[in-house]
């Protein structure tokens, strides 16, 4: 019976270890060791790092997991585990050396591109760049863009089966112009996935099989009004993890010491998002912010047990080595907004930039975390809307459009935010802000649900590990989940339709008392017992339709948040400070 | 956790400096082990594989690409030669004809026949890697690497643009704190090929002014954003660089703003004034961080490198975040459990008697070794 697990998640920077036990009290998370990854040079080999985070995890566990000879090369922990030594099992994830990185090739930007991506992304993958005939880019800007790129995968997607070979013939020259080199492996053939019109295939493997290693499945749109991911998902995971992962220095060790393949980082967190959305029926969004990059994870309800996942991943938004490029795409003034303190341009963006090349550092003064947390809105909000343009008009894997869907993709938003029930925070300046309140703030700034949303930060970071741990033990995973993984920060209840500020918009009721919250206005409100909230206004909505009360029993803070949707950009460092105070927030 | 601080910027002198030099693709290696190279000599060569080039035919003749198709007789491998006829189709009862002559000597790629593409692969080109540094030859990978070997000076940058250059360092004669315009820049007696070291930052036109004199590279303490987008071309989101088209290399010590050149770093340079030496602006700061640098080929033998500093009471730190940036100091002590910073944060500090005199908390994540 499998009673200790030990699973690693293999991250850019850092290998985190984590060691679970079935305790009396069920499945429990018994201890965290970290060691750097060790994917680069010199030394070359992530098995070292792996090594290194299992020495630690044995030192804070107390609990011998290593063998004392490892020079024979074979799994270094002692297997299987007893009372007191050893694992029964070992798993691991994995996004080192930057993970699955991917550049796809379709027709048309917003049909067989987008589902390129959508494949690409549920599957882990970044997307490093996306081509398509008509994104307004002339055929050699294609080639100079890809030439520059070094992927690990190729995905080319396009043309109808039956349709015009024309295409994705094109597609394949723009390839084979363009030559890109695989990241791992000098001598390896770059891995390219043809999802496109089936009818092309003879004449694409006449221009690419010499010089590629080209894998032909499924059309990813057979036809106009059909999607069909798996089968172009299923290679992309097959090809990582024998192409691309056995290349990457002391990978093919590794995948010897587990029983399941080792998953990419982000597709383990988009199966645990998956699997609590499906267990607990909820409409789930999940963020991961990095330093290099912000992944995004739906899963919305679309039906009676019925949700569509989609992930997302921002390769340019982070906290630290991206941090640069959250300053550019938002603009220095986005970001001054959500400071509760005046402060020069150059300032502002001269101490963004130093984060940018001391990415380690963090904020010592109250001021420098309030800049961080201000940059996190806005690359939260940009991922966002990143991650609503893809997951617009989408109604699942093998499911139909209605012709009606396929006019609407270009401007649909996507899924509404009204749906969510959860939202995960996970991440640094998520996870370890010194308020929690603080990071319930960042998400309804960034997000800006709609009606009553539960707020939670994933603990230290351990979705990844539970979502591969999920393939094999699911019990254990969703026992761990709930218990050690996610913290609920509060419970937020916004409130939107037309109310204007200062005017009276809803009342809360609560054993002992009521208050009432008027426009413009966010409180925090502390109690145990059931509490009645009342729209005051007929337009306004609490999530449940214009003008209906809602009851709720908060576990912990309920935030009621009365300053509107869309949500008014803060006009001064007063309003911020205002804001911030009502939360009881510490302030300059 | 005993390692959890930043090893610091390198700063080393009489340190074996030793620099791998690798082909992207299997070619051929120009020298030999023992074998003394200048950094500007050839050491690699290799033959990349000429560009595809596509003849749209069916689009350049006006015709459906079946009868193109009928026309056509080349097959993958054949070789065709810049100007060569190589399809010959006639229309309107025989009477007219349309061609299409080779655009470049190479051989036949493919030809599809749906589209009445044909794909040319042009000739190779030849690619050669240079010894970047003046050191030996120490090692070889034939027709993959060379390590070159020299002893010398090795210290690196918080941030750089550009690739990899060499010149004669000139350290600047002004103050470690001052903006460097083109009058200071005028003042001093540069040389085709310099190395400018010195100062807090440089303004553009003391960039220009450099890249009128034929200057190699600019080592300096920090740059204003305005200034690099200038000079680079577009704005920096992500610290990855080194392939930016500029006319040198420009590299900072210490970060943004107005701070000036590292007291170590421009003390080092002091000593070797008029060396020849290396720089790259190259930076990636993720896992495998990349930093600029500079080596100086000195001729001191050294037996071996020296142990890198740790991070224990007595140890010399500088501060890499506000409030105390680029200030340096002395590690007081280490407390073992983390403490609340004025952030709020619980983190772990270092107790550090600064230059200024002034003691203070400092999350160990926000000190770097010196």
């Amino acid at each position: 019976m499998v009673k200790r697990i030990v699973v690693t998640d293999c991250g850019s920077t850092t290998t985190k270890a984590l060691l679970f036990g079935k305790t009396e009290d069920g499945w429990r998370t018994l201890a965290r060791g970290e060691a750097p990854t060790t994917v680069e040079r010199p030394l070359s080999d992530v098995t070292i790092g792996a090594v290194n985070a299992f020495s630690e995890l044995e030192e804070l566990a107390h609990r011998k997991l290593l063998r004392d000879d490892l020079s024979d090369g074979k799994a270094p922990f002692i297997q299987p585990g007893d009372d007191t030594t050893g694992i029964d099992l070992y798993l691991s994830t994995s996004s080192a050396g930057g993970g699955l990185q991917m550049i796809v090739l379709g027709v048309v930007s917003s049909m067989s591109t987008e589902s390129a991506e959508r494949a690409a992304l549920g599957a882990g993958a970044i997307v490093m760049d996306s081509v398509a005939i008509d994104d307004g880019r002339e055929q050699h800007e294609h080639v100079e863009r890809i030439r520059h790129l070094k992927p690990d995968i190729s995905l080319i997607a396009g043309g109808t089966d039956g349709g015009t070979t024309i295409h994705p013939v094109l597609l394949a020259e723009t390839l084979l112009q363009a030559d890109p080199k695989p990241r791992f492996g000098e001598t390896l053939k770059l891995p390219v996935i043809y999802a496109a019109n089936r009818d092309a295939r003879a004449e694409v493997e006449t221009i690419l099989g010499k010089h590629y290693d080209v894998t032909f499945v499924d059309n990813i749109r057979p036809s106009l009004e059909q999607e069909n991911l798996a089968p172009a998902r299923d290679a992309i995971h097959e090809l990582f993890l024998h192409h691309v992962m056995s290349h990457a220095p002391g990978y093919r060790k590794l995948l010897q010491w587990s029983p399941v393949p080792v998953m990419p980082t982000p597709a383990a967190v988009g199966r645990i998002v998956q699997d609590t959305s499906a267990r607990e029926q909820l409409s789930i969004l999940a963020v991961d912010i990095g330093g290099a990059t912000t992944d995004v994870f739906s899963s919305i309800r679309t039906g009676e047990k019925e949700f569509v996942f989609n992930r997302t991943v921002s390769a340019n938004l982070g906290m630290s080595y991206s941090i640069g490029n959250v300053l550019l795409e938002a603009g220095v003034q986005q970001i001054k907004r959500w400071l509760p303190f005046e402060m020069d341009d150059g300032e502002l963006t001269d101490r963004i930039r130093n984060k940018m090349i001391r990415p380690t550092s963090i904020p010592q003064t109250l001021d420098d975390l309030l800049i961080e947390q201000a940059v996190c809105r806005e690359a939260l909000r940009l991922s966002l809307i990143h991650h609503r343009r893809l997951a617009s008009g989408l109604k699942g894997t093998k499911s139909k459009r209605t012709i009606g869907d396929l006019f609407n993709q270009g401007d649909d938003r996507g899924f509404s935010i009204g749906t969510i029930d959860l939202i995960i925070g996970s991440g640094g300046v998520l996870s370890h802000a010194p308020e929690r309140l603080s990071t319930a703030l960042m998400l309804l700034d960034a997000f800006e649900p709609e009606g009553v949303t539960e707020l939670a930060v994933d603990s230290i970071f351990m979705m990844p590990h539970l979502g591969v741990l999920s393939e094999v033990e699911p019990e254990a995973a969703a026992q761990i989940f709930n218990r050690d993984c996610l913290v609920p920060i509060a419970t937020s209840l916004s409130p939107f339709g037309n109310f204007k500020i200062g005017e009276e918009v809803i009342r809360v009721t609560y054993q002992g008392g009521s208050l009432t919250i008027r426009g413009g206005e966010i409180r925090s409100i502390h109690h145990e017992d059931e509490i009645t909230v009342t729209p005051l206004g007929r337009t306004v909505d609490l999530g449940k339709g214009a003008g209906v009360s809602v009851t709720l029993t908060p576990k912990h803070a309920l935030i009621v948040d009365c300053r509107g949707r869309p949500l008014p950009a803060p006009t001064s460092p007063s309003t911020v400070l205002k804001t911030m105070s009502a939360l009881s927030l510490r302030t300059p | 956790m005993s390692t959890a601080y930043t090893p610091g910027l390198l700063i080393q002198e009489n340190t074996e400096v030793t620099v791998l030099r690798e082909l992207p693709l299997p070619g051929k290696t120009l020298v030999k082990v023992g074998d003394t190279v200048r950094a500007e000599g050839e050491v690699l060569s290799a033959e990349l594989p000429g560009e595809v080039q596509i003849l749209r035919i069916a689009e350049r003749l006006g015709f459906d690409p079946a009868r193109i198709t009928a026309a056509n007789s080349l097959r993958p491998g054949d070789p065709v030669t810049r100007g060569e006829r190589i399809l010959e189709l006639r229309y309107f009862f025989g009477l007219f004809t349309a061609s299409i002559d080779a655009p470049i000597d190479g051989t036949v790629e493919f030809y599809t026949e749906s589209t009445a593409h044909l794909g040319i692969r042009g000739a190779s080109q030849p690619l050669t890697v240079s010894a970047y540094i003046d050191g030996t030859i120490s090692e070889i990978t034939e027709g993959r690497s060379v390590t070159i070997t020299t002893t010398g000076a090795h210290l690196q940058g918080a941030f750089g643009v550009g690739g990899e250059r060499s010149g004669i360092l000139h350290p600047l004669a002004c103050d470690r704190t001052a903006i460097v315009t083109a009058q200071v820049l005028q003042g001093e007696s540069i040389q085709p090929g310099s190395i400018l070291v010195g100062g807090a930052r440089f303004t553009r036109e003391a960039l220009n002014y450099a890249e009128t004199r034929n200057a190699s590279g600019v080592i300096t303490g920090s740059i204003d954003a305005d200034t690099l987008r200038q000079y680079i071309g577009y704005e920096v989101g992500v610290s990855m660089t080194g392939d930016e088209e500029i006319p040198f290399p420009l590299v900072i010590t210490e970060g943004f703003g107005t701070l000036p050149i590292s007291e170590r770093f421009f003390a080092t340079v002091l000593k070797y004034r008029n060396f020849r030496a290396s720089m790259n602006g190259q930076t990636q700061v993720r896992a495998g961080a990349v930093r600029p640098e500079l080596i100086i080929p000195t001729p001191k033998t050294v037996e071996r490198a020296p142990t890198p500093p740790t991070l224990t009471p007595g140890a010399k730190i500088r501060c890499i975040r506000t409030p105390f940036f680029g200030e340096f100091g002395v590690v007081d002590s280490l407390p073992p459990e983390p403490e609340q910073i004025e952030s709020g944060a619980i983190v772990r500090v270092a107790i550090v008697k600064l230059d200024s005199g002034k003691t203070t908390k400092i999350p160990r994540a926000n000190i770097e070794l010196c």
